[in-house]
């Protein structure tokens, strides 16, 4: 077995609390990495594409890496991966923090969960009370039922309380309980947010999983790897990661408003007249903030402002969602909005998303909601937490756009912000049209994790408003880094500290793991890994048409930017030209 | 948003610029966005340059908090330099015209 890794993963059913340790061939390892490119392939070694995603049968896997508890940078990361409730494509989404460590510590590469507990549960696994030899770590299931209807902070913090302080809790809110279709796994104030696989694991009625485990593997070269990381961790204090650092991912709002690319109105414009009330700006001048890390992290991104009696951690995601797409400038309206989103589980761009497109739907009389109006704050709190009980409208709204959408009729469809059912994030597509692209091919749908091109439209490559075939080939280039980073698995707000990517993500792999690994391997096991999401999906019933942008994209140009157009014909050349290149 | 202009740097800029240009120079804006602007202390400059290179040695002579940011005439690679909202350069070379603005921003648009 290489460094870096145990070698097996553990299987569990829920449904009776059996596990098992099933070993990870070598090649398996060396071919995917860990993160989203081990959990992609256990899902299809698992049969998932076919399940259900919602039904007992359906895997939930929880993959580490083999840089996980090593002193790299950012390298405490999991991702979560299954097949979405609110997509039925494959989705991949991460956290960080001691989650990661404490599940590789007990004695496994990733955790599958597959069956249905017999009631609300918490998953219990502690290295600490399983047989010398780490063959049978211990598991258990515990009633949750105190803990029904409680947020993830407060699961969190009761379970820690409860079992020791010793132990690491991912847990879902009520709306992971509600199966709401975009429910988050929510982990030390993080969640693994998008495509709903707090539903995945509300529907295997688990509440919250507590993990305690020390076991560490092995590195191959110890004294090279510290001063890798020294090296890596000194340039993390850079320029390069200032913006993450020193304002934030929040920073981009009015970075965005001023290059016409911040969806306002459910992408009705560009630019939103009330952006710099609630920009990170004029949030520092009025509140309090502090700074937080993921463990084992040197950047620092997380930019907690005061709101009343608690602190609310702000990304540009979140404000862009709960703000300016929703038309909403009350800076206190969308910090609660998006604090609120947190405690329920619930990822905040599918929830501005969705609530954006019903305003629209009841500003055109297709939606008799009257109270559900594009500006008020109180309106958008109410609806989150409709959603979160599926109440009333929640109930629909908790179905994400494109389920509403096919509900409401009139064509809503075309003005419904998603792609493959996921919501689109902050990049206005019209104005950043490299992202349109990855927004069109992105397995998990719209998104711009999986997916960097936005980069690209930020630089020299491209004309951003009228992208040619050539911004293709760059736009995989970004997809192809982010599925390296995913599954090594690495923050991408370190990009910007590479030199040389491939070389440099190989040095690392071959200092934990023994490998002689190289920068063309790394490349090949990026396209490897994009190749195995698509192969998820082609078997899930994908099909060319989910390649594209709503009408409301392909069809009306940005009120006050008429450069910023993109033709269905464009954009479907582009794609046409992305599957060339790829060779799909 | 509050646009604030930073007199003071402008009125010394355009004492660093040799004679003849001042002739047929351009003036024009410099905006600055996210770390830029925090680094500044400004949103907003006016300037006069014939160039970007021009206006970049300008900026790191003129504000202390950007000498780290720029190597003589470039922006370091965590930054980037937009000309009108439209098109992004970095050639030192790139021309400046009246009333042109130039946005200086952060590289990396992730979120």
């Amino acid at each position: 077995m290489p460094f870096g890794y145990h070698g097996s993963y553990l299987r569990i059913d829920v449904t009776g609390g059996g596990a098992e340790h099933v070993a990870l061939p070598e090649t398996v390892l060396r071919q995917f990495i860990g993160g989203s490119g081990l959990g992609v392939r256990l899902l299809l070694d698992e049969g998932a594409a076919h399940a259900e995603p919602l039904a007992p049968e359906a895997p939930l896997v929880f993959a580490f890496s083999p840089l996980v508890g090593s002193p790299l940078t950012t390298s405490a990361k999991f991702a979560v991966v299954s097949k979405s409730p609110l997509t039925e494509r494959i989705n991949d989404s991460l956290a960080s923090s001691g989650f990661a460590i404490a599940g590789k510590g007990c004695g496994c590469d990733a955790i599958v969960l597959v069956g249905r507990a017999p009631e609300l549960s918490v998953l219990i696994i502690d290295e600490a009370d399983s047989d010398a030899g780490g063959q049978r770590t211990k598991v258990r299931l515990e009633s949750a039922a105190k803990y029904r209807g409680a947020t993830c902070r407060e699961t969190e913090a009761g379970l820690k309380a409860e079992l020791g302080a010793g132990y690491r809790v991912a847990s879902i809110g009520p709306a992971g309980e509600n199966s709401v279709r975009y429910a988050t796994i929510s982990h030390d104030g993080r969640h693994a947010g998008r495509g709903g696989s707090g539903a995945v694991l509300g529907s295997k009625n688990i509440k919250a999983i507590a993990l305690r485990g020390t076991q560490r593997t092995a590195w191959a070269h110890p004294t090279e790897l510290t001063a890798l990381s020294r090296s890596l961790s000194k340039r993390s204090f850079g320029p390069a990661t200032a913006k993450y650092r020193e304002l934030g991912t929040a920073t981009n709002l009015l970075t965005f408003n001023r290059f016409g690319a911040l969806p306002t109105r459910n992408f009705q414009s560009g630019t939103f007249e009330e952006a710099a009330n609630i920009s990170p700006e004029q949030l520092t001048a009025t509140r309090s903030k502090t700074r937080k890390s993921c463990m084992a992290c040197t950047i620092g991104c997380e930019h907690i402002y005061g709101n009343g009696k608690t602190g609310v951690r702000v990304e540009y995601e979140s404000l862009f969602a709960l703000g300016s797409l929703c038309g909403i400038g009350n800076s206190d309206a969308v910090l609660r909005a998006s604090e609120r989103c947190d405690e329920l589980g619930l990822d905040t761009i599918s929830t501005g998303g969705t609530i954006a497109f019903a305003m629209e739907c009841v500003e055109r009389g297709w939606l008799d909601e009257p109270w559900l109006r594009f500006g008020s704050g109180d309106a958008l709190l109410r609806a989150i937490d409709m959603i979160g009980a599926r109440e009333g409208l929640g109930n629909l709204l908790a179905e994400g756009s494109r389920r509403a959408a096919h509900k409401i009729g009139n064509n809503s469809i075309a003005i419904a912000p998603q792609v493959k059912g996921l919501e689109i994030p902050g990049y206005e597509p019209r104005a950043l049209q490299t992202m349109a692209l990855g927004f069109a091919v992105g397995a998990r749908g719209a998104d711009h994790n999986r997916s960097g091109a936005y980069e690209v439209d930020f630089s020299e490559k491209v004309d951003r408003r009228h992208v040619t075939l050539d911004a293709v080939r760059h736009a995989i280039d970004t997809e192809d880094r982010a599925a390296l980073m995913d599954s090594m698995i690495i923050c991408k707000f370190l990009r910007g500290v590479f030199t040389d990517f491939y070389s440099e993500t190989a040095e690392m792999l071959r200092n934990v793991t023994g490998w002689d690994v190289n920068a063309d391997e790394l490349r090949e096991t990026a396209k490897r890994i994009v190749s195995a999401k698509r192969q998820f999906n082609l078997l899930a019933g994908w099909t060319p048409a989910e390649d594209t942008l709503p009408d409301r994209i392909l069809s009306t140009p940005l009120p006050n930017d008429s450069e910023a157009t993109l033709s269905r014909e464009r954009l479907d050349g582009l794609v046409a030209e992305y599957h060339r290149q790829r060779g799909w | 948003m509050i646009l604030q202009h930073f007199w003071g740097a402008n009125l010394s800029l355009i004492s660093l610029v040799p004679c003849y240009h001042q002739f047929r120079v351009g003036r024009m804006h410099v905006e600055f966005l996210g770390v830029p602007r925090q680094r500044a202390g400004v949103s907003e400059i006016e300037v006069q340059a014939d160039t970007l290179g021009q206006l970049l040695g300008l900026l790191s002579a003129r504000i202390p908090s950007f000498s780290e940011l720029i190597t003589v005439d470039r922006l370091h690679s965590a930054l980037v330099a937009n000309l009108n909202g439209e098109r992004f350069i970095s050639d030192p070379q790139t021309p400046l015209r009246q009333n042109d603005s130039v946005l200086i921003l952060s590289a990396d648009a992730g979120g």
